[in-house]
């Protein structure tokens, strides 16, 4: 019941936040609306890959309301998600992740250490991700990073990153909640 | 002295300066621009053209991928893959250089995209262009001592103005004979034998079944087998077979004595319960198989891969293919058989064995009931190539 509660308080705060963007012109909206505007986000959640993914997630980051706005879309939109893990420790770093939905998976290149490559399994496969990839949105209280997958070949896709790259150890990082779009 | 192999582009010269294989299938295989984790927009372009009944280079060189650097991003197109091929060709060979040309070295630029199912080189666009941009870097080398050659597909020759650098192709075969030490005929043959499975085995097949039926009808008695002295004094400490050779099974590996195979040692594999004892990939060479008279084919069914290969016979014995790649273990069934299957079985074997979904499912039961509705004697052996 309270987690109801709650989540109506919140559906209610972005819709009135929704309704002052197309309304008014806050302070804070009006410093963004230079350069975002709420499609960006939708854009970004439904993972457009033409979409300037570093300019958007900078504002997300910066601002509370927006990064409210993007997690709400990515609860509606993404088609996996893999919840903070329950960690029997303190180490908060994990090899893999597994939903039924998706793996993802990381293995290191054997001549150049520092570089790994991540490795996303979907098995079932939407049209869309052959075409245009797959989004993964890290999310955490305070953070959220996305990164970019090629489009889907032979059930998986994959990066080739720096193992110290922030968005690599977030997604693999127990306390971050996982976005699939 | 190195080859280095560059990519004509519309933005000039690309080098490919390393390749690795990776060989995990959970990995696909990668462009990567100088070593760095940036990709090349052709990843996954390179990665069908690596990928086996799509691609070429896993048929061809073993592994299923590969991760290859190169100097500076390559964004569209397909006519990086004449270069590609070749790279992938000199470092089988151990030729490969890094683009960093030195006096003496071997340079070769090429452009043109291959038609994977013929291996003929088809057209690009703006050769001119490319070469306009890679002209004057070719004269600095050929100033500095390099050999420099830019090649280009047969159906763009209009495009360009015959010169000292330029090298027509038309296929696969003769863009290999410009890396040292290649000749037309080494060219071909290497190709057709790493195209085994491909259509081009199916001829060679039936030729070895026609040549092989020819010297049973003239009453041609067994190639005579070499005497090596080295086999002579290795083999004192190895386990030899008492019995006639002629009767019985041996499996021959010529083991490297030094870093190189120039000079070999010849091992006669120790074979127990039709088990063949492991050997080290890295002491390689070569491997025969010598088998009774009475057994007239001799089928390689690798375990750990769907590969269906008929041994073709030498005056050695029966050589079997080495994998190129040597990162892993390979396990395999080599299966004597008293009546040459025919072409055809053989493709039906290769499709029963194509149906399972992981290619380690097959088991030497399933294997022994497949043959056994074939209505033929046959003998399985398994061996072992391990990494040590």
């Amino acid at each position: 019941m309270p987690d109801q509660h709650y989540l109506a308080q919140e559906q209610l705060f972005t819709a009135k936040t929704l309704y002052r963007e197309l309304h008014q012109q806050s302070s804070e909206q009006t410093q963004l609306s230079k350069s975002l505007v709420f499609n960006d986000l939708v854009q970004l959640a439904q993972a457009n890959p033409k979409i300037d993914e570093k300019r958007v997630m900078q504002q997300i980051n910066q601002s509370l309301t927006l990064r409210r706005q993007y997690m709400q879309l990515l609860q509606r939109m993404a088609f996996a998600i893999s919840p903070v893990q329950a960690a029997a420790s303190s180490q908060t770093a994990i090899s893999s992740r597994k939903s039924a939905e998706f793996e993802l998976l990381f293995k290191r290149d054997k001549q150049f250490s520092g570089q790994v490559y991540v490795i996303l399994k979907i098995p079932h496969t939407a049209e869309k991700h052959h075409n245009q990839g797959v989004r993964v949105n890290c999310c955490s209280d305070k953070v959220i990073s996305s990164l970019h997958f090629p489009p889907i070949v032979d059930g998986k896709t994959q990066l080739l990153m720096e193992e110290s790259d922030q968005k690599f150890i977030n997604m693999f990082d127990a306390e971050f909640a996982i976005y699939l779009s | 002295m190195k080859t280095h192999i560059f990519i004509a582009t519309t933005q000039g010269l690309v080098a490919i300066q390393n390749i690795t294989p990776i060989d995990d299938e959970d990995i696909s295989s990668v462009v990567s621009v100088n070593g760095t984790s940036t990709t090349a927009n052709i990843s996954s372009s390179y990665h069908n053209f690596v990928k086996k009944g799509v691609g070429i280079i896993q048929q061809m060189f073993g592994a299923c991928s590969y991760r290859v650097d190169i100097s500076a991003r390559i964004d569209q197109g397909n006519s990086w893959q004449v270069a590609m091929y070749l790279a992938h060709l000199a470092q089988s060979k151990g030729l490969l250089g890094n683009g960093e040309v030195k006096q003496g070295d071997k340079v070769i630029c090429a452009t043109g995209e291959v038609n994977t199912s013929n291996l003929q080189v088809l057209a690009v666009s703006e050769v001119a262009l490319k070469f306009k941009l890679a002209q004057p870097q070719l004269q600095h080398w050929k100033a500095s001592g390099a050999e420099v050659q830019f090649l280009l597909p047969q159906a763009n020759q209009s495009d360009l103005q015959h010169n000292s650098f330029t090298l027509i192709v038309n296929n696969l075969e003769q863009a290999a004979t410009a890396l040292p030490s290649s000749s037309p005929q080494h060219s071909a043959a290497n190709i057709k034998h790493n195209k085994l499975a491909s259509v081009n085995f199916r001829y060679i097949i039936a030729i070895t079944a026609t040549i092989l039926a020819l010297l049973m009808f003239f009453g041609v008695r067994e190639f005579t087998s070499t005497t090596n002295t080295q086999q002579q004094t290795v083999t004192t400490k190895d386990v030899i077979s008492q019995e006639d050779p002629s009767k019985t099974i041996q499996l021959l590996a010529q083991l490297k004595q030094d870093k190189s195979c120039a000079q070999t040692a010849i091992k006669n594999v120790y074979l127990s319960n039709q088990t063949f004892s492991e050997l080290a990939l890295s002491q390689l060479c070569k491997l025969h198989l010598k088998i009774p008279k009475s057994q007239l084919q001799v089928l390689l069914i690798a375990q750990d891969a769907y590969t269906v290969l008929p041994l073709i016979r030498s005056p050695q014995g029966w050589q079997i293919p080495l994998p190129k790649n040597r990162l892993s273990n390979r396990h395999y069934y080599l299966v004597t058989l008293s009546q040459t299957l025919n072409e055809e079985k053989v493709e039906r074997l290769r499709i029963y064995r194509e149906a399972m979904s992981k290619p380690d499912m097959l088991s030497e039961s399933a294997l022994t009931q497949w043959l056994q509705t074939q209505d033929v004697d046959f003998v399985i052996y398994t061996h072992k190539l391990v990494v040590k």
